[in-house]
């Protein structure tokens, strides 16, 4: 798990503002957590930051998880920054106003 | 891990395509029943075309004839050595249930990947929840979880009753509970060591509610 603060976050699109590609699995396995994840919350009272911290980190890890597993069916590297962004883009297009 | 240039996609969605219109029936590879399949060798599109079957429809992710099946298939088998050579009791115990309950083919999806992980964190969590070392209870930390740390490990099981039902709908509601009750320390590589963002940003990215600061 990673607390740095001072780290930026990264835009949905690459280093050379060329959109990401993701896959209709990756997508719908990203949007299958954070349905998870919200149905879970669904009915609980806010939790402490850690506790937050801790099923944040969590869940994402899963989405991050699921972009892997792209890379491992696709034969292709490994990218932590590539999967990052490509999780980030399915929840900006897929976000729901709450 | 090799980069490759092959037309994944393409033997990918030919894969989908066979499995959608039940055409020819490919030649099994021989490989296939290698990793434990009940029954020996298992074709997931001869699975999935038969009607008696109990644990239709189970769509694997891709067929063992395809590159990324093939891949799929490597990724599983390279876990299910990993809980052998660990002698770890717990994740041989997941992966025993796994080949007596899944159906054949199950090798060529992340099943066992995506069980390993969340079993493996969840007991993680636990641990980090509770005071199970403190307790003695290092080998059963959901035994030492009391108030809020077990009102945020029922949130946590929650999550991943729903995810893994909705993304392996072949492991069935008991199979779910069976494998979020066993402990089992990881196998596979802490996920964690590859997130790149910061813990503010994940609750807030997530919309994770969070009590107010005093």
């Amino acid at each position: 798990m990673n607390s740095d603060a001072s780290r930026s976050l990264p835009s949905p699109g690459n280093d050379n503002g060329i959109a990401v590609e993701v896959s209709p699995r990756l997508r719908a396995d990203v949007e299958g957590l954070r349905r998870a994840l919200r149905e879970s919350l669904e009915g609980h009272p806010p939790m402490d930051a850690a506790h937050a911290g801790l099923i944040s980190s969590w869940v994402f890890n899963m989405m991050l998880d699921a972009a892997y597993q792209d890379a491992w069916e696709l034969g292709r590297e490994i990218d932590p920054a590539l999967a990052t962004r490509q999780v980030l883009k399915v929840l900006d297009e897929s976000e729901v106003p709450r | 891990m090799k980069t490759t240039s092959d037309p994944s996609w393409w033997a990918l969605a030919a894969a989908t395509l066979l499995l959608s219109v039940s055409l020819a029936r490919p030649k099994t590879n021989s490989s296939v029943g290698s990793a434990g399949a009940p029954g020996g060798a298992g074709d997931p599109i001869e699975a999935a075309d038969d009607a008696v079957s109990p644990w239709q429809p189970a769509p694997p992710v891709a067929s063992p004839q395809t590159h990324a099946g093939l891949r799929v298939q490597e990724h599983s088998q390279a876990i299910i050595d990993a809980v052998h050579e660990s002698q770890a009791p717990a994740p041989q115990r997941l992966l025993a249930w796994m080949r007596a309950a899944l159906p054949p083919g199950w090798e060529n999806t992340f099943v066992l990947h995506d069980v390993m992980v969340a079993s493996g964190a969840l007991t993680d969590m636990a641990r980090l929840l509770s005071f199970a070392s403190a307790d003695g209870l290092e080998a059963r930390p959901r035994d030492a979880l009391r108030d809020e740390a077990l009102r945020i490990q029922a949130i946590a099981d929650d999550i991943a009753r729903r995810w893994l039902a909705s993304k392996h709908p072949m492991l069935g509601d008991e199979g779910i509970e069976h494998l979020l009750a066993a402990p089992n320390r990881e196998v596979l590589p802490l996920l964690g060591e590859y997130n790149l963002l910061a813990v503010d940003d994940l609750i807030r990215i997530l919309r994770v509610p969070v009590l107010p600061k005093h």
